[in-house]
């Protein structure tokens, strides 16, 4: 067993692995991938056990090592279960893959750490982040990295990433959220902004907003990007949240982006009526026409007419 | 354990060759009962927040538990909500005696999938700055370690190494633990000049030095009483447990990335796996110790291959892996890093499963511990080499 | 307090502090002495505990409080004084008040019999050794109680270590004091060092020697076990920070834990004059060398200030060396394992030191 890589000339290849699993497994087996170097089995639920089973067992697989288990969220049919092995003889690596049965209320995969010691705590983790139950697990709970009294089941893709849903991204600009041209969309953080989760975060950041107004009006249109947030989040739970996953978050950071587009140009516009004279304009036009970003040009063209109000004044 | 009229054979706390069966004779008129004992989330041998629930008889460990997730900080999820080049700044946090080990599996993985080419400098830059950072993290536990059997002098000396080291690594990346220098397509700044040369200098330094960690602490007689012997692990239970690292390379077993899926160019270099024979305690430090040398050897021939030449590509404005899932392990300090890369063809990962070796490698310290006596426990506890955020992430 | 009363009748030697005819006057001074004793030479001997390690662990140890740090412990000690007294809910409170009481006397009252040069010393008992190693003794009951009542699992099992090492090391360390005993012909202090200075070995007569040259392995016996009965390392199982916290002190806090470690410091000095007593021929300054200004049988006896002065400072210097040794060992070694510990004094310290005492004996009564 300590001769590393010792039959590495003997490992089989994905197409022969394949055969061999089809061979014992039958219907078990339902496709296969190769796709990064990375050999993924799919197998039905019920010949998980027997899957996992047959990687150890077989001379000619010889998956020796456990590497890795984890669950995988697979939208509106539920969640997947993902056990990596590895044999240090052949050099070999498979990933078992499996769709819980149950869907996504209530998610069921066999153990395995009867197979693998390793299973054990990869298991439970699972069971944590996804609540997916692991039947024959000597002891699944309690949760063994969230708190004991946590509710929810957090790598869910309907479990919202609850600072993210409260408050605006804390940076100027949110992860690559660029615009249909390509250019970043920038925004000005302003006191009051982010509140936590919390309703003491909350209370202190009206009464940030109460005693630091805005200089634009709060019309009633003119949703500022704090209130909005948590509404959505309101609102997150009651969809379905099995349906979109992904394209819906997609179509919801567009949404945001729009309207934070918007209102800079709004601010901008807004901003002009008393701000303008406090810009150098031929400088602001051309740091647009150079393609730099609206908040650079404005920065730009701000200290320019000041240089050159200074100097004005100097001669005077 | 009122039954005295046992015979016990107390197996893997004490050294081989010793006659160890005590038998105790008794007529069962002094009833023991056992007691727990928790020790942690704050413990000075648990460095971090872990716990480890000991049920005690007399010294001897009946059972052990231990107790984790008190550093969990959600950074499977953080990932989820950050696109790709975002990550390296979360990775290099887990183990954050590691960052740049852990920020390489991220860099490699958006790499593949979006099959950008990345320049050779920025690889070998990549495998020099592994390499110092894989010592960095040992010295740390071989000071740590020592601590914890109870000997303060070894930490004093690693510091001295590290910080040599570290200040050598924050020149080039501006960082001294979490050094964020990886970034997809290559690094993001060339080395600074004279670099290679003040690599070099340090590199003889610290070989000349490693001889005094070998006197101070493998030669001493009392540590090898301490830990030759305590806490064998036998190969099938280690592979079992998915055990990587020091802690496997002491079993025998030389899996290790580097050598059988070379990433990087760790192909065109010799690399040594340092090995040990009994999985005991004794050869998890032996091992520990000698992939010190080991990386000391293989900088020393990055030193002559480093090319010239570009050290980062030219990403596209808006970083957007293909659909698909890749699976990069890495060889870390502590064993082998996992990252699975699962995307939906947006802006952000769809999963991002950091399999993390600490995690793993604790696991096996319910079986290591069984029977142990208490200072033994904390030996075994301690030639884990874990870090609690790698546990925790 | 028989023992303080009787001293005219036990006391071999006068004590230069037998000043005039009064009784007051004498007694002020012997207090002063011994407490002058107790709370100086163990801060210069953590001093050096804190250079010394500082400079074998590349770094320089304490800079800031007085000259070259010098004040260090003194501004701990404040440090200390200052910070609140906490006592544990559950602990068994008068227990827990007077455990370092308890461990701290003991170690004060040792310092009576010490002597430190030629009529330096509170008071020369007939039995000094005896008395000495006695009240030594006493402290691990402090500390026993303290691992007991701080009503923690931590204290307790680091009090039931060092319960079991004492039984463990009292026994070679009496036994090896016994042997040096047997050698002086007398049990007394003063004596000892005295017989020490007309020590020679048949066949080398008129070559003074110390204890410590015919009696090496008695001296690594008394040193180790003396170690192990302060609980220093690598004998600090006790203790042991990375598995007990920090022992039967772990819930002590403010002046009661500066208490206990101004014991483990008094018990470093204590042991280390006592091995320079009983080994290393007190303030005589070399085997055979008469101390300048003294007379008497070898020279070292009723000396004139200066004299007194020169002794006094070769004793202390020779304490310091063990000291020395004592952090050299700190620094240089990880930490026993009980059982280990155990098996060293059971297996191998006392059957040594037992057939060390019958070939002493032995020799004795044949030449």
């Amino acid at each position: 067993m300590s001769d590393v890589l010792a039959r590495r000339d003997r490992a089989l290849s994905p197409e022969e692995t394949e055969e061999l699993l089809r061979d014992r497994l039958g219907d078990g087996l339902q496709r296969t991938v190769l796709e990064y170097g990375v050999f993924t089995v799919w197998v039905e639920q019920d010949a998980w056990v027997q899957a996992a089973t047959l990687c150890r067992d077989e001379p000619l697989l010889a998956y020796d090592m456990f590497d890795n288990l984890f669950g995988i969220d697979a939208r509106e049919e539920g969640f997947d279960v993902v056990a990596v092995l590895y044999s240090t003889s052949t050099g070999n690596r498979i990933a078992l893959r499996t769709r819980c049965a149950g869907g996504r209320d209530e998610p069921t995969c066999p153990s395995i750490t009867d197979i693998y010691r390793g299973a054990d705590w990869m298991e439970r983790e699972t069971w944590d982040m996804f609540g997916v139950d692991f039947p024959g697990h000597p002891q699944i709970g309690p949760r063994i990295l969230t708190v004991e009294n946590f509710e929810g089941w957090p790598l869910r893709k309907d479990f919202h990433l609850a600072s993210r849903a409260a408050k605006p991204w804390p940076g100027v600009k949110e992860p690559a959220e660029l615009d249909e041209d390509g250019n970043v969309i920038e925004r000005v953080p302003h006191i009051g902004d982010a509140p936590g989760p919390y309703d003491l975060d909350k209370a202190m950041a009206e009464q940030a907003q109460a005693m630091n107004p805005r200089p634009e009006l709060d019309g009633p249109e003119d949703d500022d990007d704090a209130d909005d947030e948590p509404a959505e989040v309101e609102a997150g739970p009651d969809d379905d949240p099995t349906v979109s996953g992904a394209e819906k978050a997609e179509a919801r950071r567009k949404a945001q982006a729009e309207a934070r587009a918007k209102k800079a140009a709004e601010r901008a516009g807004g901003d002009g009526d008393e701000g303008a004279a406090q810009l150098d304009q031929d400088v602001y036009d051309q740091l647009i026409a150079e393609g730099k970003s609206e908040r650079i040009a404005r920065s730009k063209a701000k200290a320019a007419y000041i240089k050159a109000q200074r100097a004005k004044e100097g001669d005077a | 354990m009122s039954d005295l009229e046992t015979t016990e054979r107390v197996l893997p706390s004490n050294a081989p060759g010793e006659d160890v069966a005590f038998e105790i004779l008794g007529d069962g008129d002094f009833p023991t009962a056992e007691m727990s004992l928790s020790i942690g989330p704050a413990h000075p041998a648990t460095h971090g927040v872990f716990r480890i629930v000991l049920d005690l008889d007399g010294e001897r460990v009946r059972g052990a538990r231990p107790v984790i997730g008190y550093m969990h900080r959600g950074f499977e999820k953080l990932a989820e909500y950050r696109d790709y080049r975002q990550i390296a700044a979360l990775t290099n946090r887990h183990d954050w005696l590691s960052g740049f080990c852990n920020e390489l599996g991220v860099a490699i993985a958006v790499e593949s999938m979006l099959e950008l080419e990345v320049p050779d400098r920025a690889q070998w830059i990549r495998m020099l700055m592994a390499e110092w950072n894989r010592i960095l993290n040992h010295l740390m536990f071989i000071g740590s370690y020592a601590l914890e059997l109870g000997a303060i002098t070894p930490m004093f000396y690693a510091f001295r190494e590290r910080e040599d080291i570290q200040h050598l690594m924050e020149s080039a990346t501006g960082g001294r633990l979490h050094f964020t220098y990886n970034q997809p397509g290559g690094v993001k700044i060339d080395l600074p000049k004279g670099f290679l040369k003040r690599s070099a200098e340090i590199s003889k330094v610290t070989r000349e030095r490693f001889d005094d960690y070998v006197d101070l602490v493998l030669g001493n007689e009392i540590f090898q009483g301490r830990t030759v012997g305590v806490g064998p692990l036998p190969q099938d239970v280690a592979l079992s447990l998915g055990i990587t690292g020091p802690t496997l390379h002491a079993t025998g077993i030389a899996e290790d990335s580097r050598v059988t899926e070379p990433y990087l160019k760790y192909g065109d270099i010799d690399v040594e796996v340092p090995l040990g024979e009994n999985g005991d305690a004794f050869d998890r430090f032996y091992v520990l110790l000698h992939r010190i040398r080991a990386s000391l050897d293989i900088i020393d021939q990055i030193h002559d291959h480093m090319p010239a030449g570009p050290v980062n590509s030219k990403l596209p404005k808006m970083v957007k892996a293909p659909e698909g899932a890749i699976y990069v392990r890495t060889e870390n300090p502590l064993g082998q890093l996992g990252y699975w890369l699962e995307s939906d063809g947006g802006r952000t990962p769809w999963r991002f499963k950091m399999r993390t070796p600490s995690f793993s490698n604790v696991q096996a310290i319910p079986y290591l511990m069984q029977g142990a006596l208490l200072p033994d426990a904390i030996s075994i506890l301690g030639s884990v080499f874990f870090v609690v955020g790698d546990i925790d992430r | 307090m028989t023992v303080l009363t009787s001293t005219t009748a036990l006391a071999q030697a006068p004590s230069i502090l037998d000043v005039g005819d009064g009784v007051v006057l004498p007694i002020l001074l012997k207090v002063a002495l011994v407490l002058g004793l107790f709370f100086v030479v163990p801060l210069v001997g953590g001093y050096l505990e804190h250079k010394v390690m500082g400079r074998m662990q590349n770094r320089r140890g304490p800079v800031e409080a007085g000259p070259f740090g010098s004040l260090q412990l003194v501004a701990d000690g404040i440090k200390f004084i200052q910070k609140e007294d906490i006592i544990p809910r559950a602990a068994d409170k008068p227990m827990f008040a007077l455990a370092p009481g308890l461990a701290l006397v003991p170690a004060l009252l040792v310092f009576l019999v010490i002597p430190l040069g030629p009529g330096v010393f509170a008071v020369d008992l007939e039995l000094g050794l005896f008395y000495a190693l006695a009240i030594t003794s006493i402290s691990v009951l402090g500390i026993l109680l303290g691992g007991w009542a701080s009503a923690n699992k931590f204290s307790l099992i680091g009090g039931l270590r060092a319960g079991a090492q004492l039984i463990a090391y009292e026994l070679p360390l009496i036994i090896t004091a016994i042997t040096v005993a047997v050698m002086a012909g007398t049990l007394s202090l003063v004596g000892i060092v005295e017989a020490q200075a007309n020590f020679t070995l048949p066949g080398l007569e008129g070559f003074n020697l110390w204890f410590v040259f015919p009696q090496i392995v008695g001296f690594a016996i008394f040193f180790v076990a003396a170690m192990a009965e302060l609980s220093r390392p690598p004998f600090d199982m006790p203790i042991g920070d990375s598995e007990l916290v920090f022992g039967y002190m772990t819930e002590y806090t403010g002046i009661k834990f500066a208490m206990f470690l101004l014991t483990e410091y008094a018990g470093m000095i204590t042991m280390s004059a006592l091995m320079v007593v009983l080994f290393l021929g007190g303030w005589q300054i070399l085997p055979g060398v008469a101390t300048p200004g003294c007379e008497g049988a070898a020279g070292i006896m009723s000396c004139d200030p200066i004299g007194i002065a020169i002794s006094v400072l070769v004793t202390l210097a020779k304490i310091m060396g063990l000291v020395f040794l004592m952090v050299w060992a700190r620094v240089a070694y990880p930490r026993l394992r009980e059982d280990q510990l155990q098996r060293i004094s059971w297996l191998v310290l006392v059957p040594l030191s037992l057939a060390n005492l019958a070939f002493v004996t032995i020799l004795t009564v044949v030449l």
